[in-house]
């Protein structure tokens, strides 16, 4: 009877966790942080973490299969170019869609690659990493391309109300269908099992192949997602530093919000605490006057203390 | 006919050779001064300058492991020889090693005994050392005006004009590598941890100790390039290392090691690395394509031999499948 | 003779099920002592107890004279106790000879000798009567020499007590002589060995005594010379040979209607010609030996694995599934046999453990209702009477019964034509197992047809309408009503090798007295 309690306990530690860490952390920095508490800091932490929080919804689903994704700030990369030069030309929508569709085609490769050949995702995703990164550059020969394009640029200053950035509706909006395919629906369903076993999953008549093929593909699209809301906010895109090393920074935010890296069930309100949890590490970090190099580290010791912490909880 | 056998032992023994050989070919083609001695040993130079990484890396995936923060290592490696080269030689050639023995503990602890997957404990680990870097050096180039003669020599200095002191370097590591995984129980003790890990504590051997001995020496020699590369520099940028991590798995996996484990060598994994060596030496001599499609060129080589590798190992199952239904039927 | 090994009063429980009961078992010095049960009698455990993978309860261990405690299989393994599995212990990618010294490699001033490796390897390797170049890699070799590379690697560990997991199983006529050579060689050094089969003809023939376990319990231990086969067979089976409680039917089976038929199933490399048909509402019973191809063949046609040759019908049509996906989906059930890697799915609760196969009769347009959800999970925990204090329990923390019957439960819930079930009362108390068996009776009455994989031959004998056995991948013979019994069951699966037997004693012309009727 004890050993159920204890377990409970850390049951909860892991989805509630990361939001238990990010309000000790908000309440910190409202007490030591000047400045912190204002409605501008508030809006801009959420902006901020608009980027992260994309790539993690579809990591979340990754590492939930019990795999990893190192390509997607690469995707970001290939996307955002490929939008990029469409909108300035003037063609938006036909800009999305490539962009979408072209970072499907790289997660159905990955996905294959993982769930037909049996090739380690590590090893697929950081090829694709390379590959991805350098074919971005090779399409503009390396050149930032700019997209002065005003429908386009204006779409990432709307403020709805006047005040509620409209990367803030785009976040609530995403993490609320993420939710609900999740924990509703059956897609939700299968992939906590496949996760939590995979050969059993098999057995249970899921179609498993498809299933973590799936994940990766959704992976590759949010990914896409996130190079063209970045590419608006910046109206710009550089091949060599967009999405640059950011997969680390997403799959922080999937590991601190309880998703168990080894597969299982995917947590996506603790994806969320986690995005916005890091991206407050950054502000603090800012505001502070430490210098950005610093939070790399804190941020480490985080992931660090988060799979530990899960891990000694579900054990 | 003596050379001929010669020849099949060889290649059995590494299969790799062939695209090596493929790879001269395909080489001298494109370029006439390619066989040419200066170009070789240019070849040669280059590849004992990152080579080290790939035989630390080698100890790691046989271990059925993979280490992705060698990359980081590497510029602290160079950081801290910069650093101390200020005070010592002996210090400056003593200092990065031991940085590199100590992350690559901590590596070998995260994935050894705190059971972090791989992936998850050596990025994590790879992130913090890049941070490190730039919060010890700063966001430009990092140099400390001329370095002592010494230690230029390290990655400088040079004999009769085309063997450099890093490659002799480099050819001793790769002979002491040799002698571990050949003649050590330690070893040996890699090949077994990752050819079944569950029979290899049944036998008596420790998981996590061989694990956090791999990955230890894994930053150790992540540490000791970069510090051979800064000696022949004299300055390091904090960025300095990322890409590493891919051509050293892709010169163990290409040199014949499984990323499953329990298989690889470190001829192997000299040939793996020459020929990337070649490819991007190739690469840079021909202008046809730019610069930028060598890395979509890289990452493809890496997931082509790795799906060769995939199809293979459940052809040797399914190959004798078939087999047997003929011999039965 | 002195014992060099005496187990006392060994008593082991795990969470709901009783394994050992005061369970005594000795060997003595170079000897070769067979043990014997069915499964789930408590042989593995009593093994895995000896050699330190779990710890006794009670009761104590005397080895060499010596009480002993070992904490892991290492610690046996250093005393002397060596055990050779089914399973292969070994690393593949390793020579013959390494595999022989991992851990003790003998060395000179160079680090590790190769050569002084090879040559003793070899030379203990020869001693063996094994025709094994030791240079060789272990995985060019078959499943056999495999297994005698174990042997050796126990020997040069100075075992002096070998157990042998049912070394047979994957062994033709060839490897089996060259295994009892080996084992002859081992008595004459003085080594004993723990021999673990099913096979009798096998133990009469190389064994020197041997110890039977029931349920749980000692049952005796008997010299081979002073026992006939049906005598051992009657101890390991229950007192008399009596014919055990068949059901009676209320609904008969539909023979017009076919719902699966096999032909000629060869999947690599335990299947090797299977043809089986089931009716509707029938229950087939699968018996045979452990490694005689039970599993796979239900693995085959259920898609997990492949198979190179061969045709399946479902209710008269050909279907070749390359994924149990494509099985489930019509209508086909089936419930694994170790089901903590293949069936518990631990993180996820109970209700969801339960619904995961039937998601699409409880969703609308992907949407999951909860409301449906429930009703099914509810509807069967009921009926399968699943102790779990709610639905939301983790699947983990159930007992293994309990465990086995959620994932019943999740096949139960997908209405199927056809269920397969491989060895379903394993590992789980005598209550349980009851309820299991009257459910399988129930849904055959209601007309789903019964795939029914045992070990256990009284659970066959009770539920089954006709019974195949298997031996070695193949169809060895068929029982249909009347003639269901353990006796016959075990006649079968005994078969060729009494057949063996006597023609090898017509010619050697030898009197014994010959046991039960060839089928």
């Amino acid at each position: 009877m004890k050993k159920r309690k204890t377990e409970q306990n850390h049951d909860l530690l892991y989805r509630y966790g990361a939001a238990i860490a990010l309000a000790l952390f908000t309440v910190f920095n409202c007490i030591f942080t000047r400045n912190f508490v204002s409605v501008t800091t508030f809006w801009n932490l959420l902006v901020q973490s608009t980027t992260i929080l994309m790539l993690a919804m579809g990591m979340t689903l990754v590492i939930a299969t019990g795999g990893i994704d190192i390509s997607v700030g690469s995707t970001m990369a290939l996307s955002a170019i490929v939008l990029a030069l469409c909108v300035s030309k003037g063609h938006i929508a036909a800009g999305v869609i490539l962009a979408v569709l072209l970072a499907a085609a790289g997660g159905l490769f990955a996905g294959t690659l993982v769930a037909r050949f049996r090739i380690l995702p590590m090893v697929a995703t950081l090829s694709l990493q390379y590959m991805l990164r350098g074919i971005a550059k090779v399409v503009v020969d390396g050149y930032r391309i700019s997209c002065m394009n005003d429908a386009f640029t204006g779409f990432a200053r709307i403020r709805i109300g006047g005040v509620v950035p409209i990367q803030v509706l785009i976040i609530v909006l995403t993490v609320a269908v993420m939710y609900i395919v999740v924990n509703r629906m059956s897609f939700g369903a299968k992939l906590e099992a496949y996760g939590n076993n995979p050969a059993a999953a098999r057995i249970s008549g899921i179609n498993t192949m498809a299933l973590c093929t799936f994940c990766f593909v959704l992976c590759s699209i949010f990914a896409s997602f996130a190079g063209i809301l970045e590419t608006a906010r910046v109206t710009s895109c550089d091949p060599a530093t967009m999405g640059y090393q950011l997969e680390t920074d997403a799959i922080a935010a999937v590991v601190v919000g309880g998703t168990p890296v080894t597969g299982g069930k995917p947590n996506i309100l603790g994806t969320f605490c986690g995005a916005v949890l890091l991206q407050m590490v950054t502000i603090m970090v800012n505001m502070h006057n430490i210098t950005y190099s610093y939070s790399l580290m804190i941020k480490t010791v985080i992931i660090v203390a988060a799979v530990y912490l899960h891990r000694r909880g579900h054990r | 006919m003596k050379i001929w056998n010669f020849i099949k032992k060889a290649v059995r023994s590494n299969v790799s050779l062939v695209g090596l050989f493929i790879m001269l070919v395909l080489a001298s083609c494109i370029n006439q001064n390619f066989l040419s001695m200066e170009n070789l040993s240019n070849v040669f130079r280059q590849i004992s300058l990152t080579g080290p990484i790939a035989v630390g890396m080698l100890f790691v995936i046989l271990c059925g492991s993979i280490d992705l923060s060698v990359g980081s290592v590497f510029a602290l490696g160079a950081v801290v020889t910069l650093y101390f080269s200020k005070y010592s030689v002996a210090m400056a050639i003593a200092m990065p090693l031991l940085c590199g023995a100590f992350f690559g503990f901590i590596n070998g602890l995260l994935v050894g005994c705190m059971k972090m997957p791989p992936f998850v404990g050596t990025i994590s680990t790879q992130m913090f050392i890049r941070g490190l870097v730039l919060v010890l050096i700063g966001e430009n180039t990092y140099s400390v005006g001329k370095l002592p003669g010494s230690l230029q020599v390290l990655g400088k200095g040079e004999f009769f004009s085309f063997i450099t002191v890093p490659a002799i370097i480099f050819v001793v590591l790769l002979a002491a590598g040799s002698f571990l995984l050949n003649r050590t129980r330690i070893g040996r003790n890699m090949y077994v941890v990752g050819g079944n890990p569950e029979s290899a504590t049944m036998m008596g051997i420790s998981v996590p100790a061989t694990l956090i001995t791999a990955y230890t020496l894994s930053g150790m020699l992540a540490a000791f390039s970069g510090m051979i590369v800064v000696t022949r520099i004299g300055s390091a940028y904090p960025l300095t290392g990322q890409g590493n991590e891919l051509a050293a798995i892709a010169g163990a996996v290409i040199g014949g090691a499984y990323l499953s484990g329990g298989v690889g060598k470190v001829s192997g994994t000299f040939i793996g690395v020459t020929i990337m060596g070649l490819f991007t030496n190739v690469f840079n001599m021909q202008s046809f394509l730019s610069s930028f499609w060598e890395r979509v060129f890289t990452g493809a080589i890496l997931i082509a031999v790795v799906f060769v590798q995939a199809v293979i190992t459940h052809q040797k199952t399914t190959g004798k499948k078939k087999r047997k239904i003929l011999t039965a039927s | 003779m002195a014992n060099i090994l005496e187990m006392k009063n060994i008593s082991k429980s795990f969470p709901g099920v009783r394994a050992l009961n005061h369970v005594d078992f000795s060997v003595k010095e170079g000897e070769v002592h067979a043990l014997m049960g069915e499964n789930g009698a408590g042989k593995s455990t009593l093994i895995k107890v000896l050699t330190g993978i779990y710890q006794p309860d009670g009761g104590e261990i005397v080895f060499q004279g010596k009480k002993q405690s070992f904490r892991n299989s290492h610690e046996a393994q250093t005393a002397g106790i060596s055990t050779v599995y089914q399973e292969l212990n070994m690393i593949p990618y390793l020579t013959v000879s390494e595999n022989i010294y991992v851990g003790f490699y003998p060395k000179n001033k160079f680090g590790i000798d190769w050569k002084r490796m090879n040559r003793e390897s070899q030379e203990l390797v020869d001693g063996l009567g094994l025709e094994l170049d030791v240079r060789r890699q272990l995985n060019s070799y078959g499943t056999a020499q495999q297994q005698m590379t174990s042997i050796a690697r126990a020997v040069s560990l100075n075992a002096r007590l070998v157990v042998m997991d049912e070394p047979t199983s994957s062994l033709d006529t060839n490897e089996v002589k060259m295994l009892f050579g080996i084992i002859r060689k081992l008595k004459e050094q003085g080594i004993s060995v723990v021999f673990i089969s099913h096979r009798l003809d096998e133990i009469f023939e190389i064994c020197d005594r041997t110890s039977v376990l029931k349920d749980g319990e000692y049952v005796g231990t008997y010299e081979m010379s002073q026992i006939t086969q049906l005598e051992l067979i009657s101890k390991m089976v229950g007192k008399d040979l009596a014919v055990g409680e068949r059901r009676v039917r209320s609904t008969p089976v539909d023979e017009e209607h076919t719902v699966l038929k096999a032909e000629g199933l060869y999947s690599f490399p335990k299947v090797n010609g299977v043809s089986l048909e089931i009716k509707k509402g029938e229950v087939l019973g699968l018996a045979g030996l452990l490694g005689s191809g039970r599993t796979e063949t239900a693995k085959a046609i259920f898609g997990c694995e492949e198979y190179q040759s061969g045709k399946i019908f479902v209710d008269g049509k050909e279907v070749h599934f390359k994924e149990p996906h494509q099985a489930v989906k019509a209508g086909l059930a089936f419930c694994t046999e170790n089901r903590r890697e293949e069936g518990v799915l631990p993180d996820v609760s109970v209700k969801d453990n339960i619904t995961v196969s039937s998601l699409k009769h409880i969703c609308r347009k992907g949407f999951i209702s909860e409301k449906k959800r429930k009703v099914l999970s509810d509807k069967y925990i009921g009926k399968l009477r699943i102790k779990t204090p709610t639905d939301a329990q983790l699947l983990k923390n159930l007992s293994g019964g309990n465990q086995q019957k959620v994932i019943l439960a999740r096949w139960l819930a997908t209405d199927p034509k056809l269920i397969i079930l491989d060895e379903p009362t394993r590992g789980i108390d005598v209550g349980a197992k009851r309820e299991v068996e009257k459910l399988i009776v129930e849904f055959a009455e209601q007309g789903i047809s019964v795939l029914f994989i045992s070990s256990e031959l009284s659970e066959l004998v009770r539920n089954c309408d006709r019974i195949v056995v298997l031996r070695e991948g193949q169809v060895a013979g068929e029982l249909e009503d009347r003639d269901i019994n353990e006796p016959n069951i075990m006649q079968i699966i005994a078969g060729a090798s009494l057949l063996e037997r006597s023609r090898k004693e017509d010619e050697g012309g030898s009197e014994e007295k010959k046991d039960g009727t060839e089928s």
